[in-house]
C-alpha cells in the first residue's frame, strides 16, 4: 500500500493506524464479530444522549418526574433524546449479550484471551450498575425496584443494614438516593469507556479469534477497509433496528407503571426490573433465603470470570465440539427461560421452573472443566478405528506382515 | 472392581467415541482440516514447542491446510464432496510430539525446575 501521507507514521496517528487501519485481522470473521464495535457505538449514543438529557433533568424528588415530562414535551428534540437513551440502554444490552454468547460459542474466552474476557465481564458489571442507578427513582417501578435491590445489601452479615442506610442516604429511597445515584450514573459510562479501551488493548495483544477457532496468523488482512465496511453494514442494520423501537415502539421494552409517579404508600402487584436484568432476577428469586439469592447472583459473575481458567478444551470453536455445541444451545434456551420466569409472579409452577432453570444455568459452568477432558478422551479412544496415528498404522502394518510371513 | 466396571462400560464408551469422532470428522472434512490443526500454539506453549520440533514440511502443510480452511470459512463454502471423501482428519502429526513435550514438562516439575518457556497472564 503506497502511503501518500506520512502523518500515519507520527506518534499518536501511528497508534491509530496500527490498531484501526492496518491492524491484521483474521480474514474469515463473520458478522458475529461486529457486535464489539456496535457495543462501542451504543456507549457513544448513551453518553451523548445522556449528557444532553442531563442539561434538562432535575435530580430532586419533587421535580424529577416533571423534568422528564418537560424534556418530552417542551425541550426541542427532547422526546428523541429520552427515547434514544431509554431504548439505547436496551440496545446496548442486546448487543452485549449477543457479543457474550458469540464468545461462548466460538471459545473466544479461551487462552490466550483470558484478560479480554475478564475485562468484558467487568464492563458488563459496570453496565449493570449504571443501568440500575440510571433507571430513575421517582417512578413506581423504578422506586420499588430500587427499594428491592438496594435492600439486598442487608443480607451482608453485621454491616448489611448500615450499608443499606448509607446507600439510601436515609431510611428509604428518597431525595438523597436520587442524587447519590445520579452522580455515579453520569460518571460510570466514562469508566466503562476506559474499560472498553483496556478490553481492546488486551484483544490486540494476541489478535481476534475466528469462527474456526484455529490459529489465524496464516491469513490476515488489514482492518481497513474490509472490516470497517463490514462493521458499517452492521451499524446501518443496527440503526434500522434501533429506529424501529425509538420511532414506532418507544415504550414496548419499558414498564407502563413507570408513567405513574412513585408512591411509597402503594406497592405494585409485581415488581420487575428492566428486561435485561430478568435472568439474574429469576436466579435471585429462585432461592427463598435472601443471603442465598444474593450469593447466587455473585456466583453468576464468579462463574463468568472463572470460565477461561476452568476451560480444559484445546479446541475452541463449537463447530468442532458437538457436545459443547448442544450445551451452548441449552444454555441459551435456559437464559431465555430464566428471562421469562423473571417477569412471572412468585408462585407455582414458576418457582419450580425457575429453580430448575437456575440449576441448568450453573450446570453449564460446572461441566466445563470436565467437558474438555471428556471430549479429548472420546477423540483419542484408540479402540475405535478412526484413530490412524502413524504409530498405530505402523503397528497394524507390522502385524499384517507377520501374518503374511 | 474398577477394571470390571471399565470392561462393562467399554462397549458404551466405544459407541460414544465412534459417534463423537464421526461428528467431529464430518465438520473437519468440510474445511479440509485435521484434528491436530485445531490445536493453536497460542493456546498452550507446549503446542508451540511441539510444532517447533516438527519437520518444516509438516509445518508448511499444516499452514496450507489452515489457510485453505480460512478461505472456505470466509467464503461460507465447504470443500467439494469428492475432495472431502479423501480427507484424513485423524491422521496425527502432532500428538506424539506433544505427548513428549508434556512428559518433559512433568519431568521438569518433578525435578523442581520449569520449562524454559512459560506464560504469565496476560
Amino acid at each position: 500500500m503506497v502511503r501518500r501521507l506520512s502523518i500515519l507514521k507520527q506518534p499518536i496517528f501511528s497508534t491509530l493506524n496500527n490498531h484501526l487501519i492496518d491492524y491484521p485481522t483474521p480474514s474469515n470473521l463473520s458478522y458475529w464479530w461486529s457486535f464489539g464495535s456496535l457495543a462501542g457505538l451504543c456507549l457513544v449514543i448513551q453518553i451523548i444522549t445522556g449528557v444532553f438529557l442531563a442539561m434538562h433533568y432535575t435530580p430532586h424528588v419533587d421535580l424529577a418526574f416533571l423534568s422528564v415530562e418537560h424534556i418530552m414535551r417542551d425541550v426541542k428534540g427532547g422526546w428523541l433524546l429520552r427515547y434514544m437513551h431509554a431504548n439505547g440502554a436496551s440496545m446496548f444490552f442486546i448487543v452485549v449479550y449477543l457479543h457474550i454468547f458469540r464468545g461462548l460459542y466460538y471459545g473466544s474466552y479461551a487462552s490466550p484471551r483470558e484478560l479480554v474476557w475478564c475485562l468484558g465481564v467487568v464492563i458488563l458489571l459496570l453496565m449493570i450498575v449504571t443501568a440500575f442507578i440510571g433507571y430513575g427513582k421517582l417512578r413506581q417501578m423504578s422506586f420499588w425496584g430500587a427499594t428491592v435491590i438496594t435492600s439486598l445489601a442487608s443480607a451482608i452479615p453485621v454491616v448489611g443494614d448500615t450499608i443499606v442506610t448509607w446507600l439510601w442516604g436515609g431510611f428509604s429511597v428518597d431525595n438523597a438516593t436520587l442524587n447519590r445515584f445520579f452522580s455515579p450514573h453520569y460518571l460510570l459510562p466514562f469508566i466503562i469507556a476506559g474499560a472498553a479501551i483496556l478490553h481492546l488493548a488486551a484483544l490486540h495483544q494476541y489478535g481476534s479469534n475466528n469462527p474456526l477457532g484455529i490459529n489465524s496468523s496464516v491469513d490476515k488482512i488489514a482492518f481497513y477497509p474490509y472490516f470497517y465496511v463490514k462493521d458499517l453494514v452492521g451499524w446501518v442494520a443496527f440503526a434500522i433496528f434501533f429506529s424501529i423501537f425509538v420511532f414506532y415502539a418507544p415504550n414496548v421494552l419499558g414498564h407502563p407503571d413507570n408513567y405513574i409517579p412513585a408512591n411509597p404508600m402503594s406497592t405494585p402487584a409485581h415488581i420487575v426490573p428492566e428486561w435485561y436484568f430478568l435472568p439474574v432476577y429469576a436466579i435471585l428469586r429462585s432461592i427463598s433465603n435472601k443471603s442465598g439469592g444474593v450469593a447466587a447472583i455473585g456466583l453468576v459473575f464468579v462463574s463468568l470470570f472463572a470460565l477461561p481458567f476452568i476451560n480444559t478444551s484445546y479446541v475452541r470453536s463449537s463447530s468442532f465440539r458437538p457436545i459443547h455445541q448442544k450445551l451452548f444451545w441449552l444454555l441459551l434456551a435456559d437464559c431465555l427461560l430464566l428471562g421469562w420466569i423473571g417477569c412471572q409472579p412468585v408462585e407455582a409452577p414458576y418457582v419450580t421452573i425457575g429453580q430448575i432453570a437456575s440449576v441448568g444455568f450453573f450446570f453449564y459452568f460446572a461441566i466445563t472443566p470436565i467437558l474438555g477432558k471428556l471430549e479429548a478422551r472420546l477423540i483419542q479412544n484408540s479402540n475405535v478405528c478412526e484413530d490412524l496415528s502413524p504409530r498405530k498404522l505402523s503397528h497394524i502394518f507390522k502385524n499384517l506382515l507377520d501374518v503374511v510371513k | 472392581m474398577a477394571k470390571a466396571l471399565e470392561k462393562a462400560f467399554e462397549p458404551i464408551w466405544n459407541w460414544a467415541s465412534r459417534r463423537y469422532q464421526a461428528a467431529v470428522a464430518k465438520e473437519l472434512k468440510k474445511y479440509g482440516l485435521r484434528y491436530d490443526d485445531l490445536l493453536d500454539d497460542m493456546y498452550d506453549l507446549d503446542i508451540k514447542e511441539a510444532l517447533a520440533r516438527l519437520p518444516q514440511q509438516e509445518v508448511d502443510l499444516r499452514n496450507q491446510r489452515l489457510k485453505r480452511a480460512m478461505d472456505y470459512s470466509g467464503k461460507h463454502i465447504y470443500m467439494p464432496k469428492a475432495l472431502q471423501a479423501k480427507q484424513t482428519p485423524y491422521l496425527s502429526y502432532l500428538q506424539d510430539t506433544l505427548q513428549l513435550v508434556k512428559e518433559e514438562r512433568k519431568e521438569h516439575a518433578e525435578l523442581g525446575s520449569d520449562m524454559p518457556y512459560n506464560r504469565a497472564i496476560p
